[in-house]
């Protein structure tokens, strides 16, 4: 090495695989972790983020708050065991008892005290924030491709009740230093490699394919809790670990960077005259060796992130309604191209109804209810949803997209799995329907959105009543105002069992089938359930059903739907509970597990021909047995028609239940005695 | 002496509330005034007319200025929805679908958006030699199909067509008074708060005062009229 310039000075060892511009990478670490991470983003490989600011937050916002800085907001990982720890942390394996430091008006997370400004508002707030971040370290961690780790420190002050590992000493950022409770660990070869260990296992466990980069951080240390001079305390630390990292490279399968080698090589050309500050030159002559050696080819170039117009549009918006306010309201004229009248609509819409333009008219008559609300558009609209599969009936086949996936990212868990809305795609429908037989949606919809749509469902079924009760002549209103059937529509005669037995059908109603076919577009469930049959979803006329199950329900039986509607088909029903479910009212009792296969019927002790006979589930249900779901307004159950389940009745039933079955079906494979509607 | 408004479209209710009442107003209201914010040196600063007129009145001012950027922030959904905590209540519901920001941050947005109001509210109190009082801006109504009903969603063609849930929108008319509260205190002027009897026990705004989705009607505009001649 000697008087060579630092120029050619390359200590690299390449790793036998290198890292493309697609791969998803994380990193974590000290301080210096913070340089890789802008290096690469620089030249074109975006880390993988799971925790991004919200584009409402302009950029230096974000940044106070530790958005943008590695995958998730967890700030930096001086140490090994901080590292386990967050892992365990987020999978729920580890729960510290200090887990909160609540001082100056602000909660704050011990673990990464400086992650917010000021600590948290509220205990709410805090907890609120983990458990959203605790998911993108999972999501993080399980998907990542490639982990780049850069070991700061060995010194961590430590939680006595229970080893928790804190980024800086109590007291110091947050908190308050309490020698009874908190004590210096300072971390040997054997600890640092097992720690790793025990993280590189678990997170193979469920993301085999992750390659692991590590690197030692060059940084010296500013100050050391041992009774030792700071730069004996430096050469402990690295010494350790190095020693550490090349244990984990030579025996576990990881890469060693030597970032640590080659600004150490540099001397006063890398570090600053204050020994610690690691120079640009420095950092960029780590990154470009990283970039020689490990990175596959040139990345993309760097997207600066998308202006959001939100707020300028809401702007736009707000000003339209304030341009309103200054207008005599007697004379005044709309501030903008008001949409067509809804009898300008109706013509169009009949116009392109003649010419079989069946979607064309249901874009007019969407776009012109929603500015007017005016029956006329609600019954047009639910009859040219209608007529448009029977003016264009599919020809060909779209295979099932699923058949054969084995992916289940549900893979640990028994019965059905629980997502929340935000988590709802395809994929995670895919998985719990085929793999499991059904998905629980957690607040698909908000609480009070429940109670309109529960709202509706009481009208639709009075203004049914009503029409009932006053000899069947003129429909009311669009509450209730039957789809017109053809004649010989085998679908007719079910109609009055349904309404028979506290249902309406929701295409009977077009101002609820008008309500939840915009509830679902806007919430994107509708692309959701397109996604999943590969093709768009149409809507069941004979099964969506506006459903209210009385309170003095005592009997129901178990039943597959696709008894009735036959097996080579691609179904999707979005069960929503309006009401609470499952305690004081009915809900669900399920089968909680995949059958591929209509179960005999008629048998078992079934009431029925069409049922399946409580003996029958037994024996399907082994030991697992079945449950009841509780349901709160707006949480959900997707199952298709395989699915076995019938009514729930508690034991202390005493309200009535609110549910909307809202049945899809993919048009291709469509059970042919059900009509479908045009989403 | 007539009562000397000035401000932005909350003033509309109570201009036409005074109208029907025969009661001398006189309003600054800025949408029925191009030209009357200048910019100077990237600073509004007011048209010399009205300048003039709050330095020759010499009784109290209220002051209508802005009031609409909660409404801005939190009318429509999103398309990455969010929610918040407010601090002062933290039980307040939660939109499920939505990720949660940190109050502090959401707070910082929403006084980004309205600095430039309180610079012009800043300029009220410099020139008028009288009291001034600032009007909160009315409180959001509960009824989202109602406020469906008021948006031209024409103009807005790549919009998720939702209204923001009822609490979110809610917490952010708090925090939006909050800040301005809390310039009010800091700069001599007494803060309005919203009438009382116009809000139902969760704090929405009555159906009966409904005006459109960001404002209130002529009725909640009588009542601010008589909040306003009682500090007169």
């Amino acid at each position: 090495m000697a008087g060579r310039e630092l120029a050619v000075i390359d200590p690299v060892l390449p790793p036998p695989w290198r890292i493309g511009s697609d791969a998803k990478i994380v990193t974590a670490g000290s301080c210096f972790a913070q340089h890789v991470a802008r290096h690469l983003r620089d030249q074109g490989y975006p880390l993988f983020e799971t925790e991004p600011a919200h584009p409402l937050m302009p950029a230096r916002l974000a940044e106070a708050y530790g958005y943008g800085v590695y995958a998730a907001r967890y700030g930096n990982i001086y140490t090994s065991r901080q590292l386990l720890q967050l892992w365990r942390r987020a999978t729920g394996r580890m729960q510290p008892v200090e887990d909160c430091w609540q001082q100056d008006g602000g909660w704050f997370d011990p673990f990464r005290p400086t992650i917010q400004p000021g600590g948290f508002s509220s205990m709410r707030e805090y907890t609120e924030d983990r458990r959203q971040h605790f998911a993108a370290v999972r999501r993080a961690f399980s998907e990542m491709d490639v982990f780049v780790f850069t070991l700061g420190l060995t010194e961590c002050w430590v939680s006595r009740l229970d080893g928790a590992a804190y980024p800086v000493c109590p007291g110091v950022a947050a908190g308050r230093f309490d020698a009874e409770r908190h004590v210096l660990v300072n971390l040997g070869v054997q600890e640092v490699v097992e720690d790793l260990r025990a993280f590189i296992s678990e997170v193979r466990a469920i993301n085999p394919r992750l390659r692991l980069i590590l690197t030692v951080s060059p940084v010296p240390l500013a100050a050391t809790a041992e009774s030792q001079h700071v730069l004996a305390a430096t050469t402990y630390s690295k010494s350790v670990l190095r020693v550490a990292a090349e244990t984990l490279a030579r025996q576990d399968g990881a890469y060693y960077f030597p970032a640590y080698e080659i600004i150490t090589a540099g001397g006063g050309e890398y570090l600053a005259p204050d020994r610690r500050t690691i120079l640009e030159p420095g950092v960029r002559r780590v990154m470009e060796l990283f970039s020689q050696h490990v990175l596959d080819g040139t990345g993309s170039p760097a997207v600066p992130p998308e202006e959001d117009d939100f707020l300028s549009q809401s702007r736009r918006l707000v000003d339209v309604l304030c341009d309103e306010q200054r207008l005599d309201p007697s004379t005044g004229e709309l501030p903008m191209n008001a949409p067509d009248s809804p009898d300008a609509a109706l013509n169009f819409a009949d116009a392109c109804r003649a010419q079989g333009h069946h979607d064309e008219a249901i874009a007019c008559l969407t776009a012109a209810r929603r500015r007017h609300q005016d029956a006329r558009l609600e019954r047009l609209l639910a009859t040219c949803r209608f007529e448009a599969y029977q003016a264009g009936v599919p020809v060909s086949t779209v295979p099932d997209r699923w058949a054969g996936d084995a992916a289940d990212r549900f893979e640990h868990v028994e019965g059905i799995p629980e997502v929340q809305a935000g988590e709802l795609d395809a994929r995670t429908v895919a998985a719990g329907v085929r793999k499991h037989g059904a998905l629980l949606v957690r607040g698909l919809f908000d609480t009070a959105t429940a109670a309109m749509l529960a709202e509706g469902v009481k009208r639709s079924l009075d203004a049914c009543q009503a029409w009932h009760d006053g000899g069947q002549g003129e429909f009311p209103d669009t509450w209730y105002s039957r789809l017109a059937l053809p004649a010989d529509c085998e679908l007719g005669v079910a109609r009055p069992w349904v309404e028979g037995n506290g249902g309406v059908w929701l295409a009977d109603s077009p101002r609820m089938l008008y309500e939840l076919t915009e509830l679902l577009e806007r919430r994107g469930i509708t692309r959701v359930v397109s996604d999943y049959f590969g093709e768009p979803a149409m809507m069941s006329v004979g099964k969506s059903t506006l459903r209210c199950v009385p309170s003095t329900i005592r009997a129901s039986d178990w039943h597959q739907d696709g008894a009735f509607m036959g097996t080579e088909i691609r179904s999707l029903n979005i069960w929503m509970a309006l009401s609470p479910c499952g305690v004081e009212a009915s809900g669900l009792e399920v089968l909680p597990q995949r059958v591929d296969r209509i179960l005999p019927t008629g048998s078992h002790g079934a009431s029925f021909d069409w049922s399946v006979g409580p003996e029958m589930v037994r024996q399907v249900a082994g030991a697992g047995g079945t449950r009841s779901p509780q349901f709160e307004p707006g949480d959900a159950l997707l199952f298709d028609h395989f699915f076995v389940h019938r009514t729930g009745i508690p034991a202390a039933i005493s309200r009535d239940r609110y549910a909307i079955e809202s049945w899809f079906f993919a048009p291709t494979a469509y059970p042919a005695n059900q009509v479908p509607l045009r989403l | 002496m007539p009562l000397l408004c000035i401000g932005h479209s909350h003033l509309a209710c109570v201009t036409r509330a005074a109208v029907t009442a025969g009661v001398p107003l006189r309003a600054f209201n800025f949408w029925d005034l191009p030209g009357a914010i200048v910019n100077d040196g990237g600073q509004p600063r007011f048209a010399e007319d009205i300048r003039e007129a709050l330095i020759g009145h010499a009784g109290p001012v209220f002051s209508f200025v802005g009031g609409g950027a909660h409404v801005v922030l939190g009318m429509l959904v999103h398309p990455r929805r969010f929610d918040f905590v407010l601090p002062d209540e933290p039980d307040l519901a939660l939109d499920p679908a939505a990720e949660v920001l940190p109050a502090t941050a959401v707070r910082r947005i929403l006084q980004s958006m309205t600095d430039e109001y309180l610079t012009l509210m800043g300029e009220v109190r410099r020139l008028a030699s009288g009291a001034m009082f600032h009007i909160e801006p009315p409180p959001p109504s509960a009824d989202a199909l109602r406020m469906h009903a008021d948006v031209p969603w024409v103009m807005f063609p790549d919009r998720c067509r939702e209204i923001s849930p009822a609490a979110l929108r809610y917490k952010l008319w708090r925090l939006h008074s909050q800040i301005l509260r809390a310039w009010c205190s800091g700069n001599g002027v007494t803060f309005v708060e919203a009438p009382a009897g116009t809000s139902d026990a969760d704090g929405f705004m009555l159906d009966g005062y409904y005006g459109d989705g960001a404002h209130a009607n002529d009725a909640y505009g009588e009542l601010v009229l008589a909040q306003m001649r009682q500090r007169a």
